[in-house]
């Protein structure tokens, strides 16, 4: 995906990997059809094996260098989704207490939602996009072109992740509760701390069906 | 997507419908029925059944829906906003047999409130009525909540395939009526974009007041 150059083409090849994770995920149930419940966890687990340095810039380019138009199509849509999956990565911990975006996230969205949005008059939605870029570099070292940016966008997170905390400390508990009985029932991405790495092994491990359709899994990542 | 562009020019209209709802409430089950007319079945020539297109022609109106499948777990609550921005109708799904998820609904309903205000067409849908002798969330309770919040109430069975088509029917009508609402709002004043901002003030106190009970309602 890194490789080419056209925004256009990145998404070509998005949808392509897309649909290739569709494929491995009815490897094992024929006639099953998926929809985002099911699919969101999947991309993220693939997210989470591939180890794409690259990803988010190139998650970035394309939601700034998109023709609108093509924003809503099937091509925003998971453009939308791959964008949700990172936010979900990087803001493990933070979110899970917030259940919602964070400040930073929400307003980064809307500048963007400005700079983009085809009849600006039109639609007086919020759009919500963007900063993961900061957050992500704040818990991927991998991201060493960042590093500045990273370093100094890492303190005013913290504190806010701070006063989120201490503001919602009586929901995290109800939260938290509903989380268990969830991951009971859910295959994926079970409690635990924002290390990529932690989670991955967790999700690895109980995601069956995206174990054995891991051949599938390997194309994946060279097409990207 | 190329009937995007006619958005504006009256004849063509562009909706985003995302649907919103607990995990296993029948979500997915739903637009493909609608989309498709399958239950369950495997032919699906595009990318699944998250993301589906649907065309329709109503009053002599071109319509395209693009309908946003959600991730419903509880877990993913907070990418919400990721996919509702910029949409015109939401659909909220419960299942009639599961109480919890009305209360998801019901969360929901508050935050879009919150976050798109009235211009946004909610409709809330009790899905799985063929398994009526397991309700679990009465009929009244159900439709004068979706009243007091401006939302309309509909029961579907995808399975049966009940429902659904007057549903999205619906849904259309009214977000045309909308859209068009909205287009002599602006033939009157072009420049109001200063209330298009609303969606930027976000405040963090949202968890607080989602389970505090219901709202207003009969919580």
């Amino acid at each position: 995906m890194h490789d080419v150059y056209s925004p256009n083409k990145k998404v070509e090849i998005m949808l392509k990997v897309c649909k290739s994770i569709y494929h491995s995920m009815s490897a094992n149930a024929t006639g099953k059809v998926y929809g985002a419940d099911d699919f969101l966890p999947c991309l993220t687990w693939v997210l989470l094996r591939s180890n794409l340095v690259t990803l988010q810039v190139d998650t970035d380019y394309m939601m700034e260098l998109l023709d609108p138009t093509q924003l809503q199509g099937e091509g925003g849509y998971y453009l939308t989704t791959l964008y949700a999956s990172l936010y979900y990565i990087s803001s493990f911990r933070p979110r899970l207490a917030a259940r919602q975006l964070s400040v930073e996230a929400q307003q980064s969205l809307n500048q963007w939602h400005r700079r983009r949005t085809l009849h600006c008059n039109q639609s007086r939605r919020s759009k919500h996009r963007r900063t993961i870029r900061r957050q992500v570099c704040r818990d991927g070292s991998k991201d060493e072109s960042k590093n500045e940016n990273a370093s100094v966008s890492m303190e005013g997170s913290q504190e806010q992740k701070e006063r989120n905390t201490e503001a919602l400390q009586t929901l995290s508990e109800e939260t938290g509760r509903e989380q268990g009985a969830n991951d009971q029932s859910q295959p994926t991405s079970p409690t635990s701390d924002s290390q990529p790495v932690t989670q991955e092994e967790e999700t690895a491990s109980k995601q069956e069906d995206s174990q054995t359709s891991g051949e599938g899994k390997e194309e994946d990542h060279r097409a990207l | 997507m190329p009937a995007m562009a006619a958005a504006n020019s009256g004849k063509t209209y562009s909706f985003k419908v995302v649907l919103l709802g607990e995990g296993c409430v029948g979500k997915t089950s739903l637009v493909l029925r609608y989309c498709e007319n399958k239950f369950n079945d495997k032919h699906i020539t595009t990318l699944q059944a998250s993301f589906l297109t649907k065309k329709l022609n109503i009053t002599g109106k071109r319509v395209n829906l693009a309908i946003w499948d959600t991730a419903g777990q509880e877990r993913f609550h907070a990418l919400g906003p990721i996919y509702y921005r910029d949409s015109n109708g939401a659909i909220l799904v419960y299942d009639i047999t599961d109480e919890d998820s009305f209360q998801k609904v019901k969360n929901w309903v508050k935050e879009l409130r919150k976050m798109l205000g009235n211009e946004i067409c909610l409709c809330i849908v009790g899905n799985k009525i063929d398994l009526d002798k397991d309700r679990h969330v009465s009929v009244e309770e159900a439709e004068s909540y979706a009243e007091s919040v401006g939302a309309k109430h509909y029961h579907t069975s995808a399975k049966l395939n009940k429902g659904i088509e007057e549903l999205f029917l619906d849904l259309c009508k009214r977000m045309m009526e909308t859209a068009q609402a909205e287009e002599r709002l602006k033939g009157n004043g072009a420049s109001q974009s200063a209330s298009s901002r609303r969606g930027v003030q976000i405040v963090d106190d949202e968890p607080q007041a989602t389970p505090a009970g219901g709202c207003c309602s009969s919580g």
